[in-house]
């Protein structure tokens, strides 16, 4: 009878437990233009991400225009994932990091994004949830 | 016209794709999950070929394609109408179907898909980054438990285990992240007597600060990362890591290019661990490597620099 071993290098692992979230289905693909978009505005969901944006204490995004390359977003940021991929990282001050969830996609430089908005309707209040259904390479 | 190669949810693209409407610089995007959906037409002739794909109502003129920056390999999805049974049929010929019909190595790549594969092999990362004059920390693979644990012993029992290829694990609907972690004592009593499974150990670094060096053309951007001294990987959800631009010194550039060049690589990004003795430990090339993140934390100005370098003319990058 075969004996299965867990493997020595995923011992430990931790779990991403979003990964499989659904994509917001407040965002849009613009094929025209290759960027993601709000669908009611129309605005590319990056340029809002390189803005200023202050989560209010309702948890509301509120957007400030900002000089591109001068402050840098405090509601959004990239950050590092475990291999290496960009994560966009929704934070906000105070939260408890180890609420963080993340997601994340492929193996060549893929990104993940990560919320850590604590105690919100993620359908609600994502705004970054850019992934939709991931793939492993 | 720029050909940007990736998926729908790679955002760094979004962010470089915001600047390039703003330039006007011209640009096209090819996402996996789109190809299966794609109208294609195909002429190969002696005399000539045209190549042109529809996706919605976009077209792609691959004959109009001066350059492409690869992010991401294709992974196409299959058609819905094709039957179950031929769909993994179906996903090889729509592989070859669309790396076969763009431009080769010729054409201006960063970088081209055979040289990143190859690049990204951290065990050929690792036999070749000492002749360029790069300190590897100590690294076994194995798949004998006595030759590991004698490897742990040898290393005092400081010794890291990481994933030869990446770290992600999905299983079915699970998905797990394996980062570089310590290995203790009790984890390598617990393993068989037998042979295991191919395992990397490697002798743990006791450093001061992890560098990361993004390397785009001949420019480089060098950032220090910090963390507290018992995180072994700064990757790590808890760690925290405050980040720090550096002048990279001329010595350690030279290795850097040298190695990128012995990869054909014209972009990657270097992970080195600093040891509280000062030295450098080579860890690993990232290939396609992140660098948004960075950007927007210290206004690096990789994004334009990236742009400048993927609008050069082909041959002046070769």
């Amino acid at each position: 009878m075969a004996v299965f071993q867990q493997l020595f290098v995923l011992k430990g692992a931790l779990n991403l437990p979003d990964y499989f979230k659904k994509p917001d289905i407040k965002q849009t693909y613009d094929y025209s233009s290759h960027l993601w978009r709000w669908r009611d505005t129309g605005i590319p969901v990056v340029l809002e991400m390189l803005h200023k944006i202050k989560s209010t204490k309702q948890g509301e995004n509120k957007i400030e225009a900002s000089a591109d390359g001068i402050e840098k977003p405090e509601g959004f940021s990239f950050i590092a994932s475990p291999y290496g991929e960009t994560i966009i990282t929704k934070t906000s001050e105070g939260i408890d990091q180890s609420e963080t969830s993340c997601m994340q996609a492929s193996s060549y430089g893929e990104t993940t994004i990560t919320e850590t908005e604590e105690g919100e309707d993620a359908t609600e209040v994502s705004t970054l949830n850019l992934i939709k259904y991931f793939k492993c390479y | 016209m720029l050909l940007i190669i990736t998926d729908r949810n790679d955002f760094t693209a979004d962010y470089v794709i915001a600047f390039l409407i703003e330039k006007g610089l011209p640009y096209t995007r090819l996402n996996s999950e789109d190809i299966g959906d794609a109208d294609v037409h195909l002429l190969f002739k002696s005399s000539g070929n045209s190549r042109s794909l529809r996706i919605v109502d976009v077209k792609i003129d691959i004959n109009a394609i001066t350059s492409i920056w690869y992010r991401r390999r294709f992974f196409p999805k299959v058609p819905s109408f094709v039957r179950r049974t031929d769909q993994e049929f179906a996903f090889g010929e729509l592989i070859h179907l669309f790396e076969g019909l763009l431009p080769g190595p010729e054409t201006h790549w960063v970088d081209y898909p055979a040289k990143v594969w190859r690049a990204e092999r951290k065990l050929q990362q690792l036999v070749v980054a000492p002749h360029f004059g790069f300190k590897i920390p100590d690294t076994q693979v194995s798949t004998d438990p006595i030759s590991l644990r004698q490897f742990y012993k040898k290393c005092d029992g400081e010794v890291v285990c990481k994933p030869i290829f990446r770290g992600l694990h999905v299983q079915g609907k699970e998905a797990k992240a394996a980062y570089t972690h310590k290995v203790c004592d009790l984890e390598l009593d617990e393993i068989s007597e037998n042979k295991i499974f191919p395992t990397l150990l490697q002798k743990r670094i006791r450093k001061i600060k992890d560098l990361r060096i993004t390397i785009v053309g001949q420019q480089f951007f060098g950032v220090e990362i910090l963390t507290s001294t018992d995180i072994i990987d700064w990757r790590e959800p808890d760690a925290s890591p405050n980040y720090r631009c550096f002048d990279v010194h001329s010595n350690l550039m030279n290795r850097c290019l040298a190695f990128l060049k012995y990869f054909g690589l014209s972009y990657g990004a270097f992970d080195f661990a600093v040891s509280k003795n000062g030295t450098v430990f080579f860890l690993e090339l990232n290939a396609v490597g992140e660098w948004a993140w960075l950007d927007r934390e210290l206004n690096l100005g990789i994004r334009p620099t990236l742009i400048q370098h993927l609008y050069k003319k082909s041959e002046e990058c070769v």
